[in-house]
């Protein structure tokens, strides 16, 4: 057992992630009249949203860990299966609960 | 709009952070810390994978710098989130601070893909998805002792940002961002697999930017040649 954490650790802690999480989001507006004008932020607006998603679909997946495609074969049908019900069905509460629900069986050797 | 339309909106991230955040407060209570810990977290963090990250930093005795260094790390993408976000920023101080401290993963995947936010419920759609996250953090740090966890919960993270590309991807789908995201995560996984958020994050920006020099190098007029 890991000997117990004082309050105040945690709560310098939290105040210091609380700062810096902030900081960066925040970062980007102080600057906002200035870059607003630039036509490379729309650029990045138009642009940016869709390249974020497929990198943290692959971090969330874990995928780039992976030394073998047999390593992370339930994560690639998982995300295949709720992409092809996300087309299919346009519907988000289909896709994520079926997507899931793949993930878990396959995972837990149910089928 | 009504409560049930912005519930409806959010529908993916509540799906989506509520067994995520009950898995952050079942990991963190499991590892002996009170159970408001987690909890406080939720409230003022609001980062998941950093929070996540926290876990190991408060077991492990981090000191304040290597907090303060790995949650830079971890949450330096939300830099290049405002940038798509101006449109959305409320206008008295107290409502921009709190956007600004809301800008998530999955918020800004939310504002930027659903044709239903818009500035005037950006700000609602914030606090609703911090809320999901607090009350998901509240059941699993509450439950930790009581239910074990499912075996591939944590998948549900994947899906929403599946939902998510996909989405983006019918709203947008040209093949040049899908190569620049392919490459940044080949190139990330390649150079730094141990800080592969941030790495594919920075390569994303600076291959989006070789492209935008390049497109605007081409399409700038061709001056015209002395006689």
């Amino acid at each position: 057992m890991n000997p117990p954490v004082s309050l105040w650790y945690i709560a310098l802690m939290i105040v210091v992630m609380m700062l810096v999480t902030w900081g960066l989001r925040a970062l980007p507006f102080f600057f906002k009249d200035s870059l607003n004008e630039h036509p490379f932020i729309a650029f990045i607006q138009n642009r940016f949203p869709l390249i974020m998603m497929l990198i943290l679909v692959v971090y969330a997946s874990e995928v780039y860990k992976a030394q073998h495609v047999s390593e992370v074969q339930f994560s690639l049908i998982g995300i295949g299966f709720t992409a092809v019900l996300q087309l299919v069905f346009k519907n988000y509460l289909l896709s994520l609960f079926g997507g899931i629900a793949l993930y878990v069986v396959l995972v837990n050797g149910l089928i | 709009m009504k409560p049930t339309s912005l519930f409806t909106i959010t529908l993916p991230v509540f799906l989506g952070y509520i067994p995520l955040g009950i898995t952050f407060g079942f990991l963190m209570v499991s590892q002996g810390i009170a159970w408001y810990i987690p909890i406080i977290f939720s409230v003022f963090v609001f980062a998941g994978a950093a929070q996540f990250l926290a876990v190991g930093l408060v077991v492990n005795h981090a000191s304040l710098m290597d907090t303060a260094i790995a949650t830079f790390l971890i949450n330096l993408r939300h830099i290049f989130f405002g940038l798509s976000l101006y449109d959305f920023v409320p206008h008295t101080w107290a409502k921009k601070a709190y956007f600004m401290f809301g800008i998530t993963d999955e918020t800004y995947s939310l504002l930027t893909s659903s044709k239903d936010a818009t500035p005037k419920n950006a700000l609602s759609i914030v606090a609703l998805n911090h809320s999901y996250w607090v009350m998901g953090t509240a059941m699993g740090a509450l439950l930790a002792t009581s239910i074990p966890p499912i075996k591939g919960i944590e998948f549900s993270l994947t899906a929403l940002f599946v939902i998510l590309l996909i989405e983006q991807i019918k709203s947008n789908p040209a093949l040049k961002n899908i190569g620049i995201g392919v490459m940044a995560c080949l190139a990330a996984t390649w150079l730094l697999p141990n800080y592969f958020l941030v790495t594919a994050s920075a390569i994303a920006l600076l291959l989006l930017m070789l492209d935008y020099y390049f497109t605007a190098r081409q399409n700038r007029p061709i001056a015209q040649e002395a006689p």
